[in-house]
């Protein structure tokens, strides 16, 4: 793995140092010393020492903004996961937020240990030891105690998903062995700590016998759908997102929802969105919900702006700063509460609002916590 | 489960528990060599994300030992330390490791003897915990 | 393109955009995120990222306390050859005056960039050792002393296979964190000579004039329009009898008389900003405000016996008591004192006793100067040594009801009722005045700086230094002393004691004239930092602080001389923007995984 081979596999060399990338970036909109046509540039002309060596490589939000609109497709958070992971080699670490904990728990759930993570599976929902279905869970668990100071329920979504599944007549599979996905071990470089969570999580859907396993994080989603096959072949799976399932079942009618009269907006996930292209889906559930007025800000779908977290890595004032001003758009679409589809999004917009006294801030709502409200009865628990 | 060669990381601050740790030896007290000291300014200063490290790195155990309270040289470190040991064993547990193995103990003497005590005690819980571990696994 | 060849960059940096270039020449870095410009970046990055410095381990048989019990050359087979190792000696005594030659040659020598002594404690050899090296122009922070003594060898005697094991891990944890360490320097700031006193009571005024005697120049700041403070309220002073008044006219005289000291009349002190050397007191006179510079402050702003409950005609104070005392007013007939300290800080023995003592000189005032009065003290407790006052009032006049703290007298319409210390007679004293003594609470004044960064409260609000709980020799005084009763409920003879204390430690302080220590204290990284103030509301020092930048954005800032190295700032950032240089989280994590396995 060299700096070559990244810009072979990711075009950087089609670079026509155009500059629509910097232009789009939101790191970039904030830092004038931050541009990924100048980073591009570099690689192609630097020695890669000193590519590796610039903090500025840990800054990238990943977004995707920027390949989303490069005439020459250059798959620029592809080539900074790449530049990373032989960063990574090269003995170069990020600056971890959170003291790094966030960091520990992947590697530690990379251990070869019996995980419990299933205590807060309430104790009126339905879930079995093997099954067709399984529902991945992901870091709620881990989010639900580092974030504990924030007051956000990252298991609410958790919850409110496994309830949906039950009223729609599905017992799914909570394993007791399921890891964390590995979305940021991946994208800061970490390939063998990635690889063997990867083969881990693989293993324990296989064991609870499940054929369909169900998301409601779009970075799992991706991970598994589009980056574990490279690592473990052919998945003896099929990975599918909640809404996909919730949409399915709201029209075959096998799912009510009641009246829930709200104006809100949405903020997309870069993973959902940009990079699986699923902009349509939460939107279409939304607009099941009788009542509900989406209003959309004027940057959403391809150009959403990212809500700036970024791996657990590199949390400056930019972050901030792209945090506060989604906030404002989100305001000033005269709605008041904003909607979420991605735990990172909740979290760091959560964070945004506290540290930011902001006049008339939007209330931040989970789109599946929203539908299991307006579900009703036990789905709303 | 295969016996680890992991040992037991002691963080010490550098008050009370780290000159205990140097009068140990002058009271001839003893404490298994299965340990490492390691001496931080304050107990406030140890995050969750550093305690996990030391359990990621292999450790066994990992023993904090603090000054009391009321003798917390910078004031509120004991206290910022509590909190942070109990928000690390609610993470360890969701990973599948004992929570009993991390230890935090708070001194106010520097007795030598105390510390050896307050280290041995600690060892002798971390083996009798692997040992019930070894034995619900076999 | 000099300026850029200058930079150390390749011939094909020339290429690259002028608009970058144009910015590192100005020097405009807006501090955004991750604002560094790639090019400074490039040159910075050599600094932190960890190279392959040249290590030389020198391992000590401590005259064969260590080499008795530990295999040292099997530790030093399997150390040598491991990176970054380029010198490797076993030595009797590395701290006797040949060892530390020895070291310092072959650090010469060896051109080596980071040393680890394994020997023993740090606290018996590490400043020697440091210092050695230092005078060879090793950094200190680049010094690691490994303990092979108290750690290991004497801890785990008769265990030579394992200990010799054990002290492998050790030095291999000294070598992970000799790879990582970072320079130290030393910071040295200057000491303003000149001392502030807030409060001219009589700490204030003792502390003021003992200074004075070492020509020291003193600001002494009071808020009312004369000094004297709680003096003035009061008619006669325990345990002599002393005039209040005379005392303190002939205090102002020695006052005026004294050229070092300035005096700052009508001026209420609101603020104390700064580190120790250098701090700013700023001050209200009337509308305006002022500020006054000094390199230490001495806190003396008392206390005050807070007002009893149903003040008015029939209650009284004990301080409204010995006021009307003073003036000459008439007194009632009868007059009732609950001495009960259940006021502020219910139960402080200080309490109690100050509060006994201006009873007993109050009713000693009253027995002298209104003979008809009828004089009741109800109270709780004497301090021993008041026995013999309490015996002569009793001779002449006074009574004395004893009451159990779990009963206390209820007044009422009448007087007071009573329920006597062991017979449990119950009694009704009839009273035209009753005057309540609850005990001492903080002064206004007192409260308002204890809310500062600088000054600490206990649970009642009366002020601590902080210093009082750091003893390490790289820990300087804090600067800003407490005296007289803002510490506590105190008499006069022990306010003054205090007094002359915090003179003597501000100026202990103040001859130093610099301060130099070494920084191990916190650092922020400005290009990581999001200004979200967790940081300041952690440090107990009032050291890290938030401050707004001409660009708008808020940044952390840590005072280096008020820092202390805690590390909770450093803890508690989510960014990582805050560090400890000196024990870096990098640093600790090499450490400890070296620390974590066996063998």
């Amino acid at each position: 793995m060299s700096i070559e081979t990244t810009v072979q596999e990711t075009k950087a060399y089609y670079c026509l140092e155009c500059g629509v990338c910097t232009a789009s970036c939101p790191i970039s909109r904030l830092n004038p010393g931050y541009s990924p046509r100048l980073f591009v540039e570099r690689a192609l002309l630097e020695a890669p020492a000193r590519v590796l060596e610039a903090e500025d490589l840990w800054a990238c939000l990943t977004c995707g903004t920027c390949s989303q609109r490069c005439p020459s497709q250059v798959d620029y958070p592809e080539f900074m996961r790449s530049t990373r992971r032989i960063a990574h080699e090269a003995g170069r670490a990020a600056v971890a937020t959170h003291g790094g904990v966030l960091e520990m728990l992947v590697k530690l759930q990379a251990k070869n240990l019996p995980q419990r993570r299933t205590a807060w599976v309430p104790r009126d929902v339905r879930t079995r030891d093997t099954g067709d279905v399984l529902y991945f869970v992901g870091c709620l668990p881990h989010f639900q105690v580092v974030f504990r100071d924030l007051e956000v329920d990252s298991l609410g979504t958790a919850r409110a998903a496994l309830r949906l599944l039950n009223r729609v007549g599905i017992e799914p599979v909570v394993s007791p062995d399921e890891r964390c996905c590995g979305h940021d071990a991946y994208w800061t470089g970490e390939m063998e700590t990635f690889e063997t969570l990867a083969r881990l999580n693989v293993e324990a859907i296989r064991a609870a016998g499940a054929k369909r396993v169900v998301f409601s994080c779009p970075e799992g989603y991706h991970t598994v759908r589009e980056i574990y096959p490279r690592v473990v072949g052919d998945l003896p799976f099929e990975p599918i997102h909640l809404l996909e399932l919730l949409l399915e079942e709201i029209e075959k009618g096998a799912l009510e929802l009641n009246e829930l009269a709200a104006k809100v907006t949405f903020q997309d996930p870069c993973r959902l969105g940009r990079m699986l292209g699923l902009y349509e889906l939460p939107r279409q559930v939304l607009a099941k919900i009788p009542g509900l007025e989406l209003v959309e800000m004027p940057r959403n779908r391809e150009n959403a702006l990212c809500c700036g977290s970024s791996e657990w890595v590199h949390c400056s004032v930019c972050n901030k700063e792209i945090q506060i001003d989604r906030l404002r758009e989100a305001r000033a679409t005269g709605t008041d509460i904003l909607v979420t589809a991605c735990p990172k999004c909740r979290i760091h917009l959560t964070c945004a609002l506290r540290d930011r006294d902001l006049e008339d801030p939007p209330k931040l709502r989970d789109l599946v916590e929203l539908v299991a409200e307006s579900a009703g009865g036990e789905a709303h628990g | 489960m295969a016996k680890t060669n992991g040992g037991i990381v002691v963080f010490v601050c550098n008050w009370i528990p780290a000159i205990g740790a140097d009068n140990a030896a002058n009271v001839e007290a003893t404490y298994p060599p299965t340990t490492t000291v390691l001496s931080v300014a304050c107990t406030g200063r140890l995050t969750p994300g550093i305690l996990l490290s030391a359990f990621e790195a292999g450790a066994e155990g990992v023993l904090v030992v603090g000054c009391a309270p009321e003798e917390c040289h910078y004031v509120s470190g004991s206290l910022r330390c509590g909190d942070v040991i109990e928000e690390t064993r609610e993470l360890l547990s969701l990973v599948g490791i004992e929570p009993g193995l991390l230890g935090f103990e708070l001194l106010s003497d520097v007795d030598g003897g105390a510390f050896a005590e307050t280290v041995s005690r600690f060892a002798a819980e971390v083996d009798k915990v692997r040992q019930q571990i070894a034995g619900e696994r076999a | 393109m000099p300026l850029l060849a200058s930079a150390g960059h390749s011939a094909r940096a020339f290429l690259i955009d002028p608009r970058v270039a144009g910015m590192v020449c100005k020097g405009v870095i807006p501090s955004y995120g991750s604002s560094r410009d790639l090019y400074t970046l490039l040159r910075s990055a050599g600094d932190r990222v960890s190279t392959h410095p040249r290590i030389g381990i020198f391992l000590c048989e401590c005259g064969g306390e260590i080499s008795n019990r530990i295999d040292l050359g099997k530790i030093a087979e399997r150390v040598r050859s491991l990176t970054g190792v380029a010198d490797l000696a076993t030595q009797p005594f590395w701290c006797s005056p040949g060892g530390l030659a020895e070291l310092g040659r072959r650090v010469t020598d060896g051109s080596l960039e980071r040393v680890v002594v394994a020997g023993c404690s740090p606290r018996s050899h590490g400043n020697l050792l440091r210092d050695a090296l230092g005078q060879v122009g090793l950094n200190r922070n680049f010094v690691q002393i490994v303990n092979l003594r108290e750690h290991c060898a004497r801890v785990h005697p008769d265990q030579t296979e394992a200990a010799t094991e054990k002290a492998h891990r050790l030095l291999k944890v000294g070598l992970a964190a000799a790879r990582q360490a970072e320079r130290i320097e030393t910071i040295e700031a200057d000491v303003n000579p000149e001392v502030a006193v807030v409060g001219g009571g009589v700490a204030g005024t003792t502390a003021a004039l003992s200074l004075a005697r070492r020509e020291v120049t003193v600001h002494l700041i009071e808020q009312a329009p004369t000094l004297g403070g709680y003096l003035n309220h009061l008619a006669k002073l325990y345990p002599r009898h002393a005039d209040a008044g005379e005392f303190v006219r002939a205090r102002v005289q020695q006052i005026q008389k004294s050229d070092p000291i300035t005096v700052h009349l009508n001026s209420r002190v609101t603020e104390i900003r700064g580190h120790t050397g250098a701090f700013e007191i700023v001050m209200e006179q009337g509308a305006e405000q002022k500020s006054i510079a000094a390199g230490a402050v001495i806190v003396a702003t008392g206390a005050e016996e807070p007002a009893p409950e149903g003040r008015g005609e029939r209650t009284l104070s004990l301080t409204d008591l010995e006021s009307r005392l003073r003036t000459g007013d008439v007194l009632p007939a009868r007059i009732v004192f609950v001495l009960s300290a259940e006021g502020p800080t219910p139960g402080n023995p200080a309490s109690v006793a100050v509060i006994a003592q201006a009873a007993l000189e109050c009713a000693g005032a009253i027995r002298e100067r209104h003979g008809e009065v009828a004089l009741t003290v109800l109270f709780r407790d004497f301090p021993a040594g008041a026995k013999e006052a309490v015996q002569a009032l009793a001779a002449g006049g006074v009574r004395f009801v004893r009451y159990s703290p779990e009963r206390p007298p209820v007044v009422s319409n009448l007087g007071v009722e009573v329920e006597a210390f062991g017979n449990g007679k119950r009694e009704s004293i009839e009273a035209d005045l009753v005057v309540q003594a609850t005990g001492l609470a903080p002064s206004g004044g007192t409260r308002r700086l204890g809310e500062g960064p600088l000054l600490w409260q206990d649970e009642d609000g009366f002020l601590l230094e902080p210093h009082l709980r750091l003893r390490s020799e790289e820990v300087l005084d804090r600067g800003v002393f407490v005296a007289g009763t803002a510490h506590g409920p105190a008499d006069i003879p022990t306010s003054m004691a205090q007094a002359f204390g915090a003179a003597a430690a501000a100026l202990a302080l103040i001859r130093t004239g610099k301060i130099v220590k070494h920084a191990l204290v916190a650092e922020v990284v400005e290009d990581l930092c999001r200004g979200c103030g967790r940081c300041e509301e952690v440090c107990p020092f009032g050291a890290a602080e938030l401050v707004l930048r001409e660009n708008g954005v808020k940044k952390s800032q840590v005072d280096r001389v008020l820092c202390v190295g805690c590390g909770f700032c450093a803890s508690e950032c989510i960014s990582g923007a805050i560090r400890l240089p000196f024990l870096t989280d990098r640093q600790l994590r090499s450490m400890v995984t070296a620390a974590a396995l066996e063998g």
